[in-house]
């Protein structure tokens, strides 16, 4: 039977390696994981300091958006070690004291050729954060960030790629010309 | 039975049909093209911190009010300021990619002699020695561009120190005297070939009081004002005095041809009226239509500083000439410049760029761009009122490079810095206690005198602010200046075929695709350009880009050709030429 049908068998095998390959081995490979640098609790800071997403991300009086705090915003609280854990000690020590700033990882890196504007989405179209962001809000941990080892930009799964912007656009009747985002 | 070389092929072609239904070529097509976005030398704008700073442009005498937006320092865009009393919130195309200048491959970054690169040290040791080298008769100068400034004073005081020097300025950078024009009230302007829509005065004012003046655009070309204008006359090259003079007779009830009497019936109907584009000719129109002093027309200010046209200067006349070239635009046709120089010059280019007279000089002392290093815009082109603003700087200066007024300090030997003497100049009109501060974020005018120091003021100024004085109430009425034209009509004849006339200027360095109006021939950059019609080149043995001597009478110069479909045929079309008869031929 292996004999006698040998050349389809063969065909197939190579076209079923090539497709196990291509969608379970290649996104695992084309995607860097780079963890970051601190070991940050959106949930503790919820539950226990109260505070909320536009404590630390929101909107200037001019309409831009802080996007990821900066150190200062840290230091507010974490002047002094905010309890005795080694991850406490390890920020403490090699950020807030060096005064340095966190190298955080973006998950969402837009191409220079990308404008996009939170004011907008937040203001005019009334998106709930976690329609972009899931529950990053209550999440325990970060996430490591996927960087596209050829294009060096840093995606998501979830919301970083054009479709989605394109889909939720025309469900919203919002512009969906190419200059709406390409400036 | 082992693997053949057919079991081999026959897998790799399952492997590629496969590979065709995963995302591997897609994706891999997609990130590629994208990773030419991340290429090195690809200039992206940085991320961080978004900013609003506000500074005051000085790449033309207008002195626009600008709002920078700066990530992480970095100014990424450039917008107007609302509500600036001068430009009304607008900026003109080069304004508003004044940041990209910085890119400018262009540059000057270094000291340069004769093209090679020297310590500034030994540069100001050699122009010192120039200078004490100058025999009688033989003057030192320096061509300031826009004469009225602080470093103004800077230069006059250097040259004071001088046994024969000379504070020049080109032609037409002085083109109303001590007066400015009050646009806002004007109901009429006849324009000797002005760029009146194209870059004149400032553009946003212009534009801001376009729909209340009628505007009558007399030239030999059909510019980009001409072909905005409400009436364009076109008038032969070099008939502007004619043209003017039958206004003129018009003006006054006697005879005059149609033409000239249908504008002198617009000017007469639309009061106060004005005529502008310098000659006799227009100041005599000025003087019967009785425009100097009054609302509506020209109306003296304060802060005048005369410099001696270089034009006038005698010629081979300048030993050392030291030229202040801000923008390679700017540049005087270089043998107009040439003329004035004595045997054994010595020609010493204070600017940012390599082009212009840079090439001609004999060192270049580079100096930083605009948004590199403090600097001051004085009172704006045409303004009623004396004005005066700070151009902080949005960027670091780049090392090796000096501001034209720092150099001349370091000739003088003053220890002083440029930064010290526009502090004194703040300070000063702090003293006078006259006028308002207009500050640039909250759009709000302060009086002089409610500033409690000229710390306090000077601070204001740093962030973005424009002093302007109060109004004068003067009866002057003395005659405008009297620059710019004053030829015979340019009539050709069989030793000179041609007719010489003005080009427009090209664009200053920076993003001169940012305009629709320029034309090609525009865009090209040469020192010297003339530019003619293909036909008219070709029938002249002429090449495109070849080079070529035009003569005019009594005189003759060497251009580079270039051929522009939209120059009349029979024309020749070079910047900062005044309207003649000319030939052409190969070089």
């Amino acid at each position: 039977m292996f004999q006698e049908h040998r050349g389809q068998i063969l065909f197939l095998g190579g076209a079923l390696a090539a497709l196990v390959a291509g969608w379970g081995g290649f996104p695992a490979v084309l995607f860097q994981r780079e963890p970051q640098p601190v070991a940050f609790s959106h949930k503790i800071h919820a539950e226990k300091a109260g505070a909320k997403c536009d404590d630390c991300h929101f909107l200037r009086a001019d309409g831009t958006f802080t996007g990821i705090p900066t150190l200062d915003k840290c230091s507010g609280c974490h002047a002094q070690p905010m309890g005795t854990t080694a991850e406490e000690k390890r920020f403490m020590d090699r950020y807030v004291t060096r005064n340095r700033e966190i190298p955080w990882q973006v998950y969402t890196r837009q191409p220079e050729n990308v404008y996009f504007s939170h004011v907008f989405h937040i203001k005019l179209a009334h998106l709930d954060c976690r329609q972009c962001h899931g529950r990053q809000g209550q999440s325990d941990a970060l996430g490591p960030a996927r960087v596209n080892r050829i294009s060096a930009y840093s995606g998501s799964p979830q919301f970083q790629n054009m479709d989605a912007c394109e889909n939720c656009h025309r469900q919203r009747g919002a512009a969906n010309s190419c200059l709406a985002c390409h400036k | 039975m082992g693997f053949t070389r057919r079991d081999l092929l026959r897998f790799s072609g399952g492997s590629a049909a496969g590979l065709l239904l995963t995302p591997v070529p897609w994706t891999l097509l997609h990130d590629t093209a994208v990773l030419t976005e991340n290429w090195p030398g690809v200039p992206r704008p940085r991320h961080g911190e978004i900013a609003t700073r506000y500074t005051t442009c000085t790449l033309c005498a207008a002195g626009c009010g600008v709002r920078a937006r700066c990530v992480e320092g970095q100014p990424v865009s450039l917008a107007g300021v609302a509500g600036h009393p001068g430009s009304r919130g607008a900026l003109c195309p080069a304004g508003l990619a004044g940041h990209h200048l910085t890119f400018c491959r262009g540059r000057a970054t270094e000291p340069l002699a004769k093209g090679k690169p020297v310590g500034i040290d030994h540069a100001l040791a050699s122009v010192s020695a120039a200078i004490a080298e100058c025999g009688s008769g033989e003057s030192v100068a320096i061509l300031d561009a826009r004469p009225g400034r602080a470093a103004s004073l800077v230069y006059r005081r250097f040259l004071a120190g001088l046994p024969k020097a000379v504070h020049c300025a080109p032609p037409d950078a002085q083109p109303y005297g001590g007066f400015g024009i009050d646009l806002e009230n004007t109901r009429a302007i006849l324009s000797f070939g002005a760029r009146v829509l194209d870059g004149w005065l400032s553009p946003g004012r212009v534009l801001a009081n376009r729909s209340c003046f009628q505007l009558i655009q007399a030239e030999a070309a059909y510019s980009r004002t001409a072909s905005l204008a409400d009436v364009w006359v076109p008038l032969p090259p070099g008939g502007e005095e004619t043209f003017a003079a039958a206004v003129a007779r018009a003006l006054q009830g006697d005879d005059a041809d149609a033409q000239a009497a249908h504008v002198a019936r617009i000017l007469l109907h639309n009061q106060p009226a004005i005529a502008i584009g310098g000659g006799a000719a227009a100041a005599r129109i000025n003087q019967i239509l009785g425009s100097v002093g009054r609302p509506g027309g020209f109306l003296p200010r304060r802060d005048f500083m005369p410099a001696t046209n270089i034009a006038a200067l005698p010629d081979h006349s300048i030993r050392v000439l030291l030229i202040e070239e801000p923008a390679a635009n700017d540049s005087l046709p270089w043998d107009v410049v040439a003329r004035k120089l004595a045997q054994n010059p010595m020609v010493v280019a204070l600017t940012p760029w390599l082009d212009g007279c840079a090439q001609h000089a004999d060192y270049v002392i580079p100096a930083p761009v605009y948004l590199e290093s403090l600097d001051e815009a004085p009172t704006p082109e045409g303004c009623t009122v004396a004005g005066f603003s700070l151009s902080p700087a949005l960027l670091p200066t780049p090392p090796k490079l000096m501001a034209p007024a720092e150099f001349i300090l370091r000739l003088a030997h003053d220890p002083s810095a440029y930064s010290e003497i526009l502090k004194q100049r703040v300070a000063a009109i702090k003293k006078e206690a006259r006028g308002t501060i207009f500050t640039y974020a909250d759009a709000k005018s302060t009086r002089v005198a409610d500033f409690a120091s000229a710390d306090d003021l000077w601070k204001a100024m740093l962030g973005g602010a424009a002093w302007f004085d109060d109004p004068i109430r003067s009866s002057r009425t003395e005659s405008l200046p009297r620059a710019g034209w004053s030829n015979p009509p340019a009539v050709p004849s069989p030793e000179y075929p041609l007719v010489l006339i003005s080009a427009d200027s090209p664009p200053p360095h920076g993003s001169p695709l940012m305009s629709k109006l320029y034309r090609e021939s525009g865009l090209r950059r040469s020192a010297i350009a003339a530019a003619v019609h293909p036909e008219t080149g070709r029938a002249h043995g002429l090449a495109d880009g070849g080079r070529a001597i035009v003569k005019i009478p009594g005189d003759s110069f060497t251009a580079q050709v270039i051929f522009d479909a939209a120059v009349m045929p029979g024309v020749i079309q070079s910047a900062g030429r005044a309207s003649s008869p000319a030939s052409i031929r190969r070089a």
